[in-house]
């Protein structure tokens, strides 16, 4: 009866297809043809750094600022880039950094969160609709990373974990909060809109 | 006999439960309205998230944007702020050196060595402040 509701878990595509890549790139890299593996890097990457800066910023236009700046900043840096780490895990720590400065930017000029204002569609709905932007928007901020990380990312632990350098089990403690959290919040908005 | 409120936290962890776990649980669900009810808004919460969140991606147009603004020199393996600052404390140096030969003015020499002091020391923090960046 319920065994449908099984979720799908696993890597993304993208991730392997990242991983193969990186290869490349180390070797372009290697022989300072800088342009071509900056190329590459944000084709393979470009995704992966937008959702991170989305989930950490909550806004999809200072997504794109931060995704643009990170990339940027990755130009920059590139030279001097070493093997020490997996490229992977150098551009996220960038991409973290700067969506860390800009979050540290915000407190001083705050806006709204996930397009906060609003419900997002004026149509009919078959329901009376909770909006789960909203929602997710009031979650404790690494919760709110981890839930939305965790639904873009093709619903694998091992890549949130691996964005956000958490350890995975940490990931699946702030996942299951999170979603307690918001079911919770989803059935007293039901219930008010019952009421009314 | 597990109780409601038990059932809550296996609810959320349904899909990794072996399959006699979720067996028992499907029993419970079909005998208690307010379980069911319960998982019903964890379905829905899930399936809106799945809605906003799943299939995200950078705009198109975007790769392009960042492409046109890395179209500058290629990167340099010396930091920015050592080309400009960098060249300062060379002359300092240049002057110290200059100031040992015979005839040099005293105070000049202190001067160029106080310039290139501060130049190196100036040149760590900033290029420490942009490696951790």
């Amino acid at each position: 009866m319920f065994q449908l509701r099984l979720k799908q878990s696993g890597a993304g595509s993208e991730s392997k297809k990242a991983m193969a890549c990186d290869q490349e790139i180390q070797s372009l890299l290697a022989s300072a043809r800088h342009a071509e593996a900056f190329e590459m890097m944000l084709g393979v990457y470009r995704n992966k750094v937008f959702r991170l800066a989305y989930s950490m910023l909550g806004d999809r236009e200072l997504a794109e600022d931060a995704a643009q700046e990170v990339f940027l900043r990755i130009w920059k840096a590139l030279a001097r880039y070493r093997r020490e780490s997996a490229l992977g895990t150098w551009i996220y720590a960038i991409a973290r950094n700067a969506c860390l400065t800009q979050i540290a930017r915000r407190k001083t000029h705050p806006t709204l969160p996930l397009e906060e204002a609003g419900p997002r569609s004026s149509g009919p709905v078959e329901r009376p609709s909770v909006d789960i932007l909203r929602l997710v928007a009031q979650l404790p901020e690494k919760q709110r990373q981890v839930v939305m990380l965790y639904h873009m990312e093709d619903k694998s632990y091992e890549e949130v974990a691996r964005l956000l350098d958490m350890p995975m089990g940490t990931v699946k403690t702030y996942l299951h909060r999170a979603r307690k959290q918001l079911a919770t919040m989803m059935k007293e908005a039901d219930d008010a809109v019952r009421r009314v | 006999m597990m109780l409601c409120g038990e059932f809550e936290d296996r609810l959320l962890d349904y899909a990794s439960l072996p399959d006699c776990e979720r067996e028992v649980i499907d029993a419970h669900l079909a005998g208690c309205s307010a379980c069911r009810m319960y998982f019903d808004t964890l379905e829905r919460v899930d399936s809106e998230l799945d809605r906003a969140f799943a299939s995200i991606e950078a705009p198109a147009g975007w790769s392009d944007t960042v492409l046109r603004r890395t179209r500058t020199p290629e990167p340099s393996v010396v930091p920015e702020l050592l080309d400009g600052i960098g060249w300062l404390g060379v002359l300092a140096l240049l002057a110290c050196v200059a100031f040992f030969l015979p005839g040099v003015n005293l105070v000049w020499a202190a001067s160029a060595i106080s310039v290139f002091l501060g130049a190196v020391i100036w040149i760590s923090i900033l290029s420490h402040a942009e490696l951790k960046n």
